[in-house]
């Protein structure tokens, strides 16, 4: 999947290579019908789970405390590098509120800046392979609500078989609903982050 | 700033028809597909604006390597929130809620 999402950004590369900057506004109309239509589908694909409330259930407090965590952590982190690299603090918040979220936040962020849209998808795409990397290794030394982190979004579906098969039922039910709620915090949280303007 | 409504209020409504039954097998079937086609069309005039814009065709490599270390902190800091929350803030609440 995530080679078929990159071959479609880089075939969108190479034909606008070829298309005059005249027909740029017409992919603003683009981005905004599409994202609205792609969010009312992700609502319906979140709200078919009839189980969604007793899995908050057993997750109690650390249902709120590890996507409360992963967020800040991320987005901090990301304007303290921003700091480093020279990145306003709004735009590198942004890019650290995707959550590896890679597809979404990039499109999300293309209508505010290109540049800045193809940083958020690389920045998103290294944060899932560099998950898949470390959970199970997190998991062993660091600890298993911990080893959810990396995953960010995708702690509800791409990276989820993988912090099952290295933790337990638990902590599967956790990444399940840490995903949910990150994902749900990304259409929200980047265009917030953004228009906070530079500082 | 609207946007950001408008983004959240589409997710809670689809999120509501859904979870009220409102929407129908049909649909759910399909949801996968209709998901991917809007994707991949999203993705697609993403990558347009990209080969449009050339001062993004020339930073690429400067992108690549910023997106390298944007990635690593994110993880890094993510973890270590995550750490120091279960360390203290959950600690505090399990105490409270053996006492209550």
């Amino acid at each position: 999947m995530t080679l078929k999402i990159i071959g479609v950004v880089i075939l969108g590369v190479v034909i606008g290579l070829f298309i005059p900057e005249s027909y740029y506004g017409w992919t603003d109309y683009m981005l905004n019908i599409g994202l609205c239509l792609l969010l009312f589908f992700v609502g319906i694909d979140i709200g078919k789970n009839k189980a969604l409330f007793q899995d908050i259930k057993k997750s109690g407090p650390l249902f709120i405390l590890v996507p409360m965590g992963v967020a800040a952590g991320s987005i901090l982190g990301s304007i303290l590098l921003g700091f480093i690299l020279g990145y306003p603090a709004n735009e590198a918040g942004a890019i650290g509120a995707g959550f590896g979220w890679y597809s979404l936040s990039a499109i999300i962020i293309a209508p505010y800046s290109s540049e800045l849209s193809v940083l958020s998808f690389l920045t998103n795409v290294i944060r899932e392979i560099l998950a898949i990397m470390c959970i199970p290794f997190i998991a062993k030394h660091i600890g298993f609500i911990e080893a959810i982190a990396p995953s960010g979004a995708t702690a509800m579906d791409t990276t989820l078989p993988i912090v099952s098969k290295n933790t337990n039922a638990e902590t599967a039910i956790l990444s399940f609903t840490t995903g949910l709620i990150l994902s749900m915090l990304v259409p929200v949280l980047v265009p917030f982050i953004l228009n906070l303007g530079a500082v | 700033m609207s946007s950001i409504v408008l983004y959240l209020l589409l997710l809670i409504v689809g999120g509501f028809l859904s979870y009220r039954g409102v929407v129908s097998q049909k649909l759910f079937d399909k949801l996968e597909h209709i998901q991917l086609i809007c994707l991949f069309i999203l993705l697609f005039t993403m990558g347009l604006r990209i080969g449009m814009d050339d001062r993004v065709i020339n930073a690429f490599l400067k992108l690549g390597v910023h997106a390298t270390f944007f990635a690593l902190v994110s993880v890094v800091f993510s973890v270590l929130m995550v750490w120091i929350l279960r360390k203290t803030l959950l600690k505090i609440l399990t105490k409270k809620a053996v006492r209550s």
